[in-house]
């Protein structure tokens, strides 16, 4: 890393240093990833059953769950369905939900089990299918295929935010929700959770994996848009991969503007991860110590937010 | 000769009841005893007289896949004829009796028609009943199959295609089916878990000749208006973790007190959703196998006393 040079030493650098000096948690995450640069990968093979399962971990992760997981269609404002996974905490009391925003490549098994991860945390969670409807004969990602790319950008943030409206109304409506709703999304879902906050008021919590904050274009350039981040109500909370300039490198302007609006977001950028590091958290150790690093901090956060 | 025959039914019968008295209090001395053992270790050899777990370490149904292969009992693949004209295929099993016997209608859970649910059915047969566990996945799988061809995550995902209406009326044909088996004395009851559970309390609600139901963890109508035709005796198997599921304990007593009918409610404190299947339990449901020790014979009892 010292040896580093060019534009990505720099965006860590910057990257690093709102995160630094916003959130006293950051500083013992990177703490950790210097110790423990010399150490042996921490077995980033083995499937962790403390924290969300590695893509290839998925399938095996929602066979053995004990807890209950079924597939409701939640009803849009067009009175169409929006196909949702939602699973159960095995819990006495109440509890809060999480609506759980996929990545660009659209429903999965992963995020069905982070989902189940979730639940596993204490969290009702409902992952939707936001390609629901986009399919051929109505169907969503499963119908798309190989059209899932296409289709997913045709869905404005707004799209998006109507579709989680319709999810965050049924959390509500559930018995056993506590009417408390956090949001966490990755990749494509971290911009749309991001998003989510600036759009939905009674929001409690947001939590951003490795997504971009609203922009807007100046002068051809493509910046931080304050007129968005003016509205959000609910505090946010991002992970990045300290090695993906494209998502990491928005996160200093994005923590001075939050400031200036006077609103809470934390911020880890995570030493030598990658985008995508927590569904890829077996590609590589720096991805498997982010990931290990930042699920707990992620439940921490949607606790006491939605308690 | 006969005296033998006797007798050996006498020894059959009498396991089950010694089962369900003595070891009762045993597990509980044994938890206590085996603290230092680790968690996921077993705590010991499996009670025969429990269904099988379906969260077995490595293959989670090898426990019942187990009983299913050593089972001394009848079993047989049947498609019952269907009234909608999709046959419904099903998984019977006899008990070993020389009278006739009421016949169980064993209701899967969200995953299909699983080798645990047989299990369960096998169990169910071992106990003296005659047990139907029908595939209500029948025709809904690729190539007109069904639980199978899905596979648990196929049958999670389309089991939400089938209404209240789909649900009874593959009820109604098995249990028109049932009453015609010779051995059988004319009583039936129904079994159901999780989606089962939710299942067999509707069947209650829409089946005044049935003569019991025995939900397992299954949801519940939250209009007490459902209930008003309640016949059926129903006894409900409840997680004391399943905040889902509880909330609505409270409208079925009163509506099944309203329309005069039996509900027998047990929460078992510390146990989650699909304790019965999940006897090993976990951190947020420590209570598993303690209510599966107390719930099944419950069931048997329940379901005995109601079919007679």
């Amino acid at each position: 890393m010292a040896n580093g040079s060019g534009p990505l030493a720099a965006a860590f650098v910057l990257a690093a240093s709102p995160a630094f000096a916003q959130t006293r948690p950051m500083a013992d995450p990177h703490a950790g990833h210097l110790m423990m640069e010399q150490a042996p990968a921490a077995a980033a093979t083995a499937d962790n059953p403390a924290i969300p399962p590695a893509n290839a971990a998925s399938a095996e992760r929602l066979r053995n769950s004990p807890r209950h997981g079924e597939w409701v269609d939640i009803k849009m404002p067009s009175g169409a369905p929006l196909r949702s996974f939602v699973v159960y905490p095995e819990r006495k009391d109440k509890g809060p939900v999480v609506l759980v925003i996929h990545d660009i490549g659209g429903m999965s098994d992963w995020g069905r089990a982070v989902g189940d991860q979730l639940a596993k945390d204490g969290f009702i969670a409902i992952v939707p299918d936001f390609l629901s409807g986009k399919g051929p004969n109505g169907g969503g990602t499963e119908e798309l295929g190989q059209g899932v790319g296409p289709a997913i950008r045709t869905l404005t943030p707004d799209d998006v935010a109507a579709r989680l409206n319709a999810a965050l109304a049924y959390g509500k409506s559930l018995p056993s929700s506590n009417r408390k709703t956090g949001v966490i999304g990755f990749c494509w879902g971290g911009s749309a959770s991001f998003h989510y906050a600036t759009a939905q008021p009674e929001l409690d919590a947001s939590v951003v994996y490795y997504g971009t904050p609203p922009m807007k274009t100046v002068d051809g350039a493509q910046v931080v848009d304050p007129a968005a981040l003016e509205k959000i109500k609910a505090p946010v909370i991002g992970f990045y991969g300290g090695s993906d300039a494209r998502v990491s490198s928005t996160v200093e302007p994005t923590a001075a503007e939050m400031t200036k609006l006077g609103k809470s977001y934390e911020s880890h950028v995570m030493e030598g991860a990658g985008h995508g590091f927590l569904k890829g958290q077996a590609s590589s150790e720096a991805n498997g110590k982010a990931a290990a690093d930042a699920w707990p901090l992620t439940i921490a956060f949607l606790k006491k937010h939605t308690q | 000769m006969k005296r033998y025959v006797l007798a050996l039914t006498f020894v059959v019968a009498a396991a089950p009841v010694h089962a369900q008295t003595a070891p009762a209090a045993d597990p509980h001395a044994g938890h206590a005893m085996d603290q230092q053992v680790p968690a996921a270790a077993p705590a010991g050899p499996r009670n025969p007289n429990l269904p099988p777990t379906g969260d077995a370490p490595g293959d989670k149904n090898a426990v019942a896949l187990e009983q299913l292969k050593s089972s001394p009992r009848k079993s047989e693949w049947i498609d019952i004829k269907g009234s909608n004209g999709t046959p419904i295929k099903s998984f019977v099993v006899y008990p070993e009796r020389r009278d006739k016997a009421s016949v169980v209608v064993v209701i899967q859970e969200i995953f299909g028609l699983s080798d645990w649910i047989r299990g369960v059915t096998d169990q169910l047969a071992k106990e003296g009943f005659i047990a139907i566990a029908p595939d209500f996945m029948s025709g809904m799988g690729p190539n007109k199959g069904g639980s199978a061809e899905l596979g648990e995550q196929g049958s999670q995902r389309e089991i939400g295609k089938l209404t209240d209406d789909d649900k009874v009326r593959i009820l109604n044909d098995v249990r028109a089916y049932a009453l015609t088996i010779p051995s059988g004395n004319g009583k039936l009851g129904t079994v159901g878990f999780c989606w089962g559970g939710g299942t067999s309390f509707l069947y209650a609600l829409k089946q005044p000749a049935l003569n019991a139901a025995v939900s397992y963890y299954g949801p519940m109508p939250a209009d007490p208006a459902a209930y008003a035709n309640a016949k059926a005796p129903v006894l409900g198997l409840y997680g004391g973790n399943d905040t889902r599921v509880n909330p609505n304990i409270e409208v079925a007593k009163t509506g099944m007190a309203q329309a005069k009918a039996v509900y027998e409610p047990h929460i078992f404190e510390g146990a989650g959703h699909g304790f019965l299947r999940q006897q090993n339990g976990n951190a947020n449901a420590p209570g598993n196998m303690k209510a599966t020790e107390q719930a099944w014979p419950l069931t048997i009892e329940f379901l005995k006393k109601h079919t007679k």
